[in-house]
């Protein structure tokens, strides 16, 4: 696949790649949004513009539209609130019922569906080419005027409480949250705080006619005013999931991508991508400690993790954090220039959707570089998090860039500041 | 809602060019035509070659495909092929290490039906796919060592296996006894296999006649296939021929306490009869029914099962199944239509998708083709797709209730 439209950004923001038209309108300040506990964060009145962002494919068959919502810094217990509130988002607004959403957006059977990533509330549709315009307009006026009743927010509740996510699921995220406690009330202040222009990005990609996005979305989203929002506080209560399995769970220190992501990435990939990776090798096959074992970067925002995790099974003894560290360790300080290559290969390939990327969007599993919707998500989270437009060969011609040494540095860094921890099996708690 | 089996999404989405299928009837490569973009090609000794031309793909994809109609297992044998595939995929130890620093990766998979090995690979690199089928066909000499070290790793694989899987595994138990064993075997059988007889197993399960070969990308492909031609001739010779009943399942219902949750299944005659298709269109569309349900299916030559299950909660579906109404018919035999369809539609988009499923088919039975299906529903009217319907009925089905947990 190719994108041959030359970058246009009117944003202020450069990234010298042709990949992406990006045309935006960036009047409101997002990244750096005051703690949802330090409200008022809007000012109401307010009459700023949703910002956009283009990526025009002309092989692909349809068209994403995709709005990304940056969040606050949240306690477990708003961000329970948040993924109800993306849920029902989806579920019908003012101007479209839900049985009329369905029907402008699921024709490809990927219908407007919300959810949230660690600090972004997503909403997004996949459609036929023909139909963009469409379902943004019915996105706009999910955004614009939800409808949040109390039955659509009940039934939202009392489905998550009948979830029981996977068991790698339950041993990533830990936690479960409190979802009886919530309250439609709360649901709507959530929405009134967090839906507003200037936190929103718009996504559109696809077959589209290029340049075409930016003003369909200024229009779409004309006269989009956010009122004041109110302070509130909530005693936080969340309950832990506790896996089947016994983990192994090595935890890397934050750190800031918009630096360090080349780095990073080789990192994670020499570390946890593929079968010759020090995960696979030595923790599977020389040692025999578990048949699932992945190192990954752990998107947080705009913070990034390192996180390497082993999963046994339940009654296995050994290895410890310390032991996990160490033998990680030692393998790292062996690895030459071939464990270099070979994770510069495995960079091209992730690039490109055809390994699994290094990057773990919170519970929604790692970023899905071959799908139209996972680029247009991840489109949305690299923009927010490095402040660089999503381009496939700049991502490989960075990663190349990056020196032996360099890695295995930033690495035995990584390993040695980790935070280690077990849970699961015994009955201890997920974290 | 899964089906199990690549997704078949690439970077890629270039849709194959609709063409006509070349077969030549017997001999290798013959009546070959430069302009065709695919070509399928039976050898004298009955492997299948089938090469795609996907000019736009930005990968190839070889998909080498063993046959388990040799090699059915038994109680005391059962996963004993699971294990095979474990040791065969590992090679010499250093081969991820080769293959994934030229941009090649190396899957496996083992179904009840075959064994799996995908390569994916960089336009041009094709070639050294080939020369590790090669090793992979030479056989491999696996050692007690070896054998207890990977069943230590399999104990983790075996602990933390996916819900729905058990689910349909259960299904497949309930429908067809002792028939009816998973791929996944049990580690105390597994326990019991030696060196010698997963060589034996391996001879037996890679004779020439059960295997299958698929290229897909952008690859020539007269040149194409005269390599896998030659390449699939060096496999192992044929032994003695197992003849086996063929299967016949029986409506059930069972509580399973390996797993949690609940299913449905239809008992299908095999991806050459009609009913079969109206099943799965009736399962997709069932599954838009109740969120977070999946569908099980893997295109079979013999008799299967169609699953439609949830592993949140054991109730539910059967409400369902049992009582639809004329208007739900109705309403949903559009959404079957529509979704059987593009479930073979995307699995054809890609090299992925494309070495995958014509691979099953041609591996089961030779002249089988994913487009038959595709016809199959296409053709399908109201009628039909009630009785696919129908075939998850409690009195023509099989109820899973999982009560594990």
């Amino acid at each position: 696949m190719t994108f041959s439209i030359p970058l246009v950004w009117r944003g202020g923001r450069q990234a010298g790649v042709v990949t992406l038209i990006a045309a935006s309108i960036a009047t409101g300040a997002t990244a750096d949004s005051p703690p949802l506990e330090g409200w008022p964060i809007g000012r109401g009145g307010q009459n700023s513009q949703v910002r956009t962002l283009e990526l025009h494919d002309a092989e692909a068959d349809s068209v994403v539209v995709h709005a990304a919502i940056s969040l606050p810094e949240m306690s477990d217990h708003y961000r329970a609130r948040a993924e109800i509130l993306a849920d029902v988002l989806s579920q019908g607004s003012e101007a479209y019922p839900r049985i009329t959403v369905r029907r402008m957006t699921g024709a490809l059977g990927s219908p407007l569906r919300g959810f949230t990533t660690p600090g972004t509330l997503h909403l997004r549709a996949e459609v036929p080419v023909d139909a963009w315009d469409n379902a943004l307009m019915v996105l706009a006026d999910a955004l614009r005027k939800p409808l949040l009743e109390d039955a659509a927010i009940r039934a939202s509740i009392e489905a998550r409480t009948l979830v029981e996510p996977t068991e790698w699921s339950k041993a990533l995220v830990g936690r479960r949250y409190d979802w009886a406690s919530v309250q439609p009330r709360e649901i709507r202040e959530l929405a009134q705080a967090i839906l507003r222009p200037e936190r929103t990005l718009l996504v559109v990609a696809g077959a589209h006619e290029p340049r075409s996005a930016a003003a369909r979305v200024a229009a779409r989203f004309a006269g989009w005013t956010a009122g004041p929002v109110r302070r509130w506080t909530f005693d936080s209560v969340q309950r832990t999931w506790f896996p089947q399995g016994r983990y192994v769970d090595l935890l890397g220190r934050p750190f800031d991508p918009r630096n360090e992501w080349p780095v990073a990435c080789v990192a994670a990939l020499a570390l946890g991508g593929g079968k010759d990776s020090t995960m696979f090798r030595v923790v599977r096959e020389r040692h025999a400690w578990s048949y699932r074992q992945e190192a990954f970067l752990q998107m947080e925002g705009n913070r990034w993790r390192l996180r390497s995790v082993v999963q046994q099974a339940p009654g296995t003894e050994g290895p410890d954090a310390e032991a996990l560290r160490q033998a990680l360790l030692l393998d790292v300080a062996a690895w030459d220039e071939s464990t270099l290559k070979r994770a510069l290969a495995m960079a091209r390939l992730a690039a490109w959707g055809r390994v699994p990327s290094p990057l773990q969007l919170g519970s929604s599993g790692r970023a899905d570089m071959a799908s139209l919707v996972g680029r247009a998500l991840l489109a949305a989270l690299w923009f927010e998090n490095t402040g660089e437009l999503w381009s496939a060969d700049e991502f490989a011609d960075r990663c190349a860039k990056v020196k032996l040494d360099e890695v295995k540095r930033w690495t035995e860094a990584q390993l040695k500041e980790s935070s280690g921890r077990i849970y699961g099996a015994t009955g201890s708690p997920a974290r | 809602m899964p089906l199990f089996g690549p997704d078949g999404a690439g970077p890629s989405r270039a849709l194959v060019v609709a063409t006509v299928c070349l077969m030549a009837a017997t001999g290798t490569a013959q009546g070959t035509d430069p302009g065709a973009p695919r070509l399928r090609t039976e050898t004298e000794a009955g492997s299948v070659v089938w090469v795609e031309h996907m000019p736009d793909a930005k990968e190839v994809v070889v998909s080498l495909w063993a046959s388990s109609r040799d090699v059915a297992e038994t109680p005391t044998t059962h996963g004993h092929r699971h294990l095979m595939e474990h040791l065969l995929a590992r090679g010499d130890g250093q081969l991820d290490r080769r293959l994934e620093t030229e941009g090649i990766t190396l899957t496996a998979q083992t179904f009840r039906f075959a064994m799996h090995f995908q390569f994916r690979c960089p336009p041009g690199k094709e070639g050294r796919a080939f020369q590790e089928i090669a090793g992979l066909l030479k056989g491999f000499e696996p050692t007690k060592e070896r054998i207890e070290h990977e069943l230590r790793i399999m104990r983790h694989e075996f602990a933390l296996r996916d819900g729905a899987e058990a689910l349909a595994a259960a299904a497949w138990r309930a429908a067809f006894g002792q028939r009816g064993l998973d791929a996944w075997g049990t580690l105390t059988a597994m326990s019991g296999a030696t060196p010698e007889s997963l060589k034996a197993l391996h001879r037996a399960h890679f004779a020439e006649p059960n295997l299958a070969l698929v290229v897909a990308g952008p690859v020539d492909l007269d040149a194409t296939t005269a390599q896998a031609v030659a390449l699939l001739a060096t496999a192992p010779k044929p032994g003695e021929r197992l003849a086996s009943e063929p299967l016949a399942g029986e409506a059930s219902r069972v509580e399973d306490e390996a797993c949690f949750g609940e299913a449905r299944a239809a008992i299908t005659q095999g991806f050459a009869r009609d009913e079969t298709h109206w099943a799965l269109a009736a399962a997709l569309a069932l599954a838009t029914e109740v969120p977070r349900s999946f569908v099980s299916f893997v295109p079979s030559a013999e008799p299967a099962v169609v699953t439609w299950g949830r592993d949140d909660q054991r109730h539910g579906l059967g409400a369902i199944a049992d009582g639809l109404s004329p208007n739900d018919e109705a309403r949903l035999f559009r959404t079957g239509w529509e979704l059987g369809q593009a479930w073979y539609a995307n699995q054809l988009r890609s090299p992925a998708g494309v070495a995958y499923l014509r691979g099953l088919y041609a591996v089961q039975s030779r002249g089988a083709k994913p487009e038959d299906s595709v016809r199959r529903i296409q053709a399908m009217t109201f009628e039909q797709f009630k009785e696919g319907l129908r075939a998850f009925g409690k009195d023509r089905g099989v109820t899973v209730v999982g009560v594990g947990r």
